[in-house]
């Protein structure tokens, strides 16, 4: 069975294809460049000089074009006033690996319970995680900030202390909001795993420990890079909940926070303002061409019928 | 250094921390115990985290919010429906409702169907794949940083000086006097659109591609041997055939729409009637500490969203 989608009916080959085939080949391109040309037309920003910057657009480049990386030095570097983007790189890694380790972690021992412990209510329970995968954040924002700054607590009983750590907070809110989609990913794949190998090694006297770290571990890690990259990229560029969370502390702001407050204060340096554009988009890219695969099997996993 | 070593100290304790914390959790508990203690502590081993993450830090705070929604700013008095009149008949209140549906209807419509039509005309062309992923890559950076690419573009400057936004200086060239269009009530609200537009076409783009790889090339031939135009075999057999897969897209997107906050916050703060349900429930209470009316406006959401998750879930189940 092909799998190619080709519409075109092999008896209307020729004559019909190459003049749609123009039609087609001139949509494409022109949908490529909208795509393509601003961030491109940022990126030459970011190289240019001030007074290049607000005296002309990127595009007279072509006659007088003196690149400079001053800029980027300079966003870099930051002042005594504004944090750098260098520091604001190093937070934005701070927020996103926990906030990527942990729900993967809490997932796949979840995706492992849903799949291979059998209990009561497992599916109604399963379905219950799942539903939750589009709740917004916004629903629970003012409890969870008011819960982490003063602690909870019923009267004059207090149940949990304040988190001392805003950091810690924003790890926590972003595993929380991210879990159902890491359980749905990962669970669909531990349960598709052969059922004869987990038979055999309980046989074979193995405990619940060695089947799930020597067998079933290993062989979830296409889902575990699938999801993990999608949360990564997701944690990195996110603004809402580092901005509540982490509040107006510059020093731990991530990269989004930091450009997201230049835009507003410098918004006329556009040439500052690209370059330190680029900077947060450095890594989300790299990671994204490097392993484009597994993000788009991350996206694909709950859309499409496997 | 200071901060790197603080940084490394935060990831590692942060990361390693909770796995060692739950692979010695399990590990203990397959260690000890007869037979029938291990079978029946196991489920809470392997899903207690999971239970109770979602249970304190979603279940919990979302029913806290519903409550806070009937009182006043402060929380403490029961003030009974006043925040939701407010949500549902103020000026501010509605703009933002109103600004809400339109971007609910062209954002999700433009992004399905440019996804679709990208995912179709890729196959056809030279490259398929750098054509997609040029598509896709906006997803790959942050809304803000898309919000400052296309403010570069949009850039205004008065006609008698050389332009430097892209969509201006086009503008210029074309005769047409250069416009502020972030300024520009109710027009700004569509150039903000398009900014999430480009950001999450790349979305609805390789889901559709990946669905139309599994229609059976069988089917197709059958529908144009029967003389099927191609607009006739695409409406008529393929999007049947990836049904769920199109239902799926469409409701995830429509969902992050209604969400949309970032692009807003960064371009103009919801000023110049662009205002959005996210932006001023955190207006509400963050800014103005009326938690009150921002739970309200939070409750109103997630009433919206509520049927689509249903729907969601319905269709997940389907499809297993």
């Amino acid at each position: 069975m092909t799998t190619r989608h080709d519409t075109t009916p092999r008896t209307h080959r020729s004559p019909r294809r190459s003049m749609s085939g123009v039609v087609l080949g001139a949509t494409a391109v022109l949908i490529a460049l909208v795509w393509v040309v601003p961030t491109v037309g940022l990126l030459i920003t970011s190289l240019r000089t001030k007074e290049a910057a607000s005296r002309s657009g990127w595009w007279t480049i072509l006659s007088d074009f003196a690149p400079t990386v001053a800029n980027y030095v300079q966003v870099l570097q930051g002042s005594t006033t504004q944090v750098g983007y260098a520091q604001a790189t190093i937070n934005s890694l701070a927020i996103a690996v926990p906030s990527t380790v942990i729900p993967l972690t809490v997932a796949v021992f979840a995706a492992y319970g849903f799949s291979w412990v059998e209990f009561p209510g497992r599916d109604k329970l399963f379905l219950l995680v799942v539903a939750l995968m589009i709740m917004p954040v916004h629903m629970a924002l003012v409890p969870l900030l008011a819960g982490f700054s003063r602690g909870v607590s019923i009267g004059d009983v207090t149940l949990l202390p304040a988190l001392n750590s805003p950091l810690a907070a924003v790890w926590l809110v972003h595993t929380a909001y991210g879990l159902p989609l890491a359980v749905y990913i990962l669970r669909n794949f531990v349960a598709s795993l052969p059922k004869e190998l987990v038979d055999a090694a309980r046989i074979d006297g193995a405990n619940e420990f060695q089947v799930f770290v020597r067998i079933v571990f290993p062989l979830t890690v296409p889902a575990i890079a699938a999801f993990g990259i999608f949360q990564f990229l997701w944690v990195f560029n996110d603004y809402l909940i580092p901005v509540i969370f982490l509040g107006l502390d510059p020093a731990t702001a991530p990269l989004t926070v930091r450009l997201a407050d230049m835009s507003g204060t410098l918004g006329e340096d556009q040439h500052l303002l690209a370059a330190g554009a680029f900077v947060s988009m450095a890594i989300p890219l790299v990671v994204f061409f490097s392993l484009q695969r597994y993000f788009i099997q991350g996206l694909t996993a709950g859309a499409v019928k496997a | 250094m200071d901060i790197i070593t603080r940084a490394l100290t935060a990831i590692v304790l942060g990361s390693v921390g909770v796995v060692v914390a739950m692979g010695g959790l399990l590990w203990l508990s397959e260690r000890f115990g007869g037979r029938r203690l291990r079978q029946a502590v196991r489920p809470w081993v392997f899903l207690g985290p999971l239970g109770l993450i979602l249970g304190l830090l979603v279940v919990i705070p979302t029913i806290r919010t519903v409550y806070l929604a009937f009182m006043d700013r402060a929380g403490r008095e029961f003030v009974g429906l006043d925040n939701l009149i407010w949500a549902f008949t103020s000026d501010t209140a509605l703009t933002a409702l109103r600004n809400n549906v339109l971007w609910m209807v062209f954002v999700t419509g433009l992004t399905i169907v440019i996804g679709m039509l990208v995912a179709i005309i890729s196959e056809r062309v030279r490259y398929p794949r750098l054509f997609r992923s040029i598509v896709f890559m906006p997803m790959a950076i942050s809304a803000v940083g898309a919000s400052v690419i296309w403010k570069l573009v949009y850039t205004y400057r008065p006609e008698s000086v050389e332009q430097i936004g892209l969509f201006n200086q086009v503008m210029v060239w074309l005769g047409i006097e250069p416009m502020a269009v972030f300024t520009m009530a109710p027009w700004n609200n569509f150039f903000l659109m398009w900014i999430m537009v480009w950001v999450w076409t790349g979305f609805p783009t390789v889901v559709f591609a990946a669905a139309l790889r599994t229609v059976p090339q069988e089917l197709v031939e059958a529908a144009a041997l029967d003389g099927a135009s191609q607009p006739r075999i695409h409406f008529s057999v393929i999007f049947p055939y990836i049904r769920s897969t199109i239902a799926v897209v469409t409701i995830a997107t429509v969902v992050t729409v209604l969400k949309v906050f970032d692009i807003i916050r960064v371009s103009t703060n919801g000023l110049y009637d662009t205002n959005v349900i996210a932006n001023e429930m955190i207006q509400q209470s963050f800014r103005l500490l009326d938690s009150g009316r921002g739970s309200a406006l939070a409750l109103v959401l997630f009433l919206i969203i509520a049927p689509l998750m249903w729907l969601n879930a319905k269709e997940i189940k389907a499809q297993r």
